[in-house]
């Protein structure tokens, strides 16, 4: 009889002595109920031992002194690197200086944008020419300060909803420039362990700037639509947070709306039981979808607005804003988090790799049709893979050329 | 932090190189144990400890101290095995001309593949030793980070930059795929 993976997780808990001492009197009672779980729990506890007795190994005498004469051959080598990494290291007063005048830029650049250039294709000149009022002009409030200023903390890949970084409300298509990220290219994927070392250098040797664009969904008409979609194609990969009135209900709505797409859609059981209990105010979800066209994307949103706008009228909300971002290469690895799963595991990357890589998934008929799985949105808790996520990883094929892989994250914005 | 190891890297990043010489004297047969056991090969478990204290030693300078530096330098010497482990899948790869996903772990490097293997090793340690390469690398690191070196989920978290969660799911997944393998083998 094979005991139950609860019970088998709690015996495995106890051989690794980390349990607390209700916990182990509940193993205890366990123990005296059932034979199965006497025997399993012999059998780990013998593994543990072994394993801790078998012979330890050791170098030889010598191997310190061959790391120093490594070392010692090396120097110059060493002194060029530490030299070159010297070079881009960014002294922490230099770094307040350069965020100070960040934020003196982005005010500076406020202000001229208010008072300049009635031709520039900027979106307030959109809002102007459709006949509605130009919001009124704002200092940025220190929310949006403390966005446009490099930081040299990473920024969270995938932001929940966090009082502390709500931002006032927005003009449409406000283009903020967030801290430096890393283009795919040019990084080198850093070890799934995540070294200090790589990660560091390669951040501080990047160049090249990503742009966070905020969008409001009453503004995406045609024109920034279009604006959208070129903004979306610059990158396979993107993060799309959006901040609306009831979680649970745009879901739903966007299921609607996917699914006339042809995406076929699986729910994980935490998010649906969010779903059926209706707590959609305070549970936010992630709806990761790969094989979708920027087009598509842009239609679904504009089509999701759309069926809210009657409810809109009826009780004007704060407008649902959506905010973009272009998922990096080596954030990737976050993204495993919000699902649980271990990346090393997985039959194929979340980054669908070209066909000819080792690691490609391989492609296998019947598995055509576009899938999508909605989950409760908490990064950075652990969960086990459920059924529903498995079948979904395992379902997938080879993505096609041009589409885009997303996650939708729906967080409820604050009245 | 180990106010003796704090010592030594403060001397050691002024120019005293013979204070990472006493670093490494320190730690090495516990690392090369720990890296011995994941690879499974000797001439690889050296390769890849000396390239982390090499790595150590030229990022001493960003070692912040808020953990232990043996947490430090098992990451580093972890992070190398797992570059080790994917240039050998890529040579093996080139050499068969497979590059498809199934490309296996290079078992004819493994040492207790080797015939001579069950005459130098007791067959406890064989058996063991056999199962543990039958495991996926990530669940043969929280058995050894776990069952050798004794270490508190806390700490593996750290070493493997994994949430604690995970760390809890790797190791009763590796114990009950241990338990089945050495079941499998008629104790």
């Amino acid at each position: 009889m094979m005991v139950p993976e609860r019970i088998s997780r709690i015996l495995t808990a106890y051989v690794d002595g980390e349990l607390d001492a209700r916990q182990r009197k509940v193993v205890a009672r366990l123990l005296r109920r059932s034979s199965e779980a006497r025997k399993l729990l012999q059998g780990l506890q013998s593994d543990a031992d072994q394993l801790h007795s078998l012979p330890a190994q050791a170098l030889p005498l010598d191997f310190s002194e061959q790391v120093l004469r490594t070392i010692a051959n090396h120097k110059p080598e060493f002194a060029r690197r530490a030299a070159e990494v010297a070079r881009f290291r960014i002294p922490t007063w230099l770094g307040l200086a350069t965020a100070a005048a960040a934020v003196l830029l982005v005010v500076g650049l406020r202000a001229y944008l208010t008072v300049t250039t009635l031709d520039r294709q900027e979106p307030r000149q959109l809002l102007a020419r459709n006949g509605r009022p130009l919001p009124p002009e704002d200092e940025p409030s220190s929310d949006e300060v403390a966005a446009a200023a490099p930081t040299a903390a990473g920024r969270e890949l995938l932001p929940g909803p966090s009082p502390a970084r709500e931002p006032t409300p927005l003009p449409p298509a406000e283009i903020v420039r967030a801290e430096k990220r890393q283009p795919e290219s040019a990084v080198k994927p850093p070890p799934i362990l995540g070294s200090q070392i790589s990660g560091k250098d390669a951040r501080l040797r990047d160049p090249e700037e990503r742009a966070v664009l905020v969008y409001r969904l009453s503004d995406l008409d045609l024109a920034t639509g279009k604006q959208l979609e070129s903004q979306l194609q610059k990158w396979s990969a993107h993060v799309l947070d959006l901040r609306c009135m009831n979680p649970v209900a745009e879901v739903e709505r966007l299921k609607t709306a996917l699914g006339a797409r042809g995406i076929q859609f699986s729910i994980e059981p935490d998010a649906l039981a969010a779903l059926k209990l209706g707590i959609g105010k305070t549970t936010s979800f992630a709806l990761y979808f790969e094989e979708i066209t920027a087009e598509e994307i842009v239609a679904v949103l504009r089509q999701f607005h759309a069926t809210n706008a009657e409810r809109q009228r009826i009780s004007p909300a704060r407008p649902e804003t959506l905010m973009v971002n272009a998922m990096a290469r080596d954030e990737e690895q976050r993204l495993w988090h919000l699902f649980g799963v271990d990346p090393v595991r997985s039959a194929a990357g979340l980054a669908s790799p070209s066909v000819g890589t080792e690691d490609a998934p391989r492609l296998e008929s019947g598995k055509s049709k576009r899938r999508a799985i909605v989950v409760a949105y908490s990064p950075g808790r652990s969960r086990p893979v459920s059924a529903e996520l498995k079948r979904f990883l395992d379902g997938r094929g080879a993505r096609r050329s041009g589409t885009l892989q997303i996650v939708l994250v729906l967080s409820a914005a604050k009245s | 932090m180990n106010p003796d190891d704090h010592r030594l890297i403060a001397d050691c990043l002024q120019g005293r190189t013979a204070a990472f010489g006493e670093l490494v004297r320190r730690y090495q047969d516990r690392l090369y144990n720990c890296v011995y056991r994941l690879v499974d090969n000797e001439e690889d478990a050296q390769d890849i400890i000396q390239e982390a204290f090499l790595n150590a030693y030229q990022s001493l300078d960003r070692f912040k101290g808020d953990s232990q530096f043996f947490t430090w330098l098992y990451r580093i010497a972890f992070n190398a095995s797992i570059s080790l482990r994917r240039k050998h899948r890529a040579a093996l790869a080139l050499k068969t001309g497979r590059m498809d996903a199934g490309v296996s772990e290079p078992l004819d490097a493994s040492e207790s593949s080797r015939p001579e293997f069950a005459l130098e090793k007791s067959e406890q340690e064989r058996r063991i030793q056999q199962a543990l390469q039958r495991l996926s690398p990530e669940h043969r690191m929280v058995l050894i980070l776990k069952d050798m070196e004794g270490q508190k989920y806390e700490t593996m978290a750290e070493i493997l930059q994994v949430p604690i969660g995970t760390v809890r799911s790797r190791l009763h997944r590796a114990r009950m795929e241990m338990r089945e393998l050495l079941q499998r083998e008629g104790e």
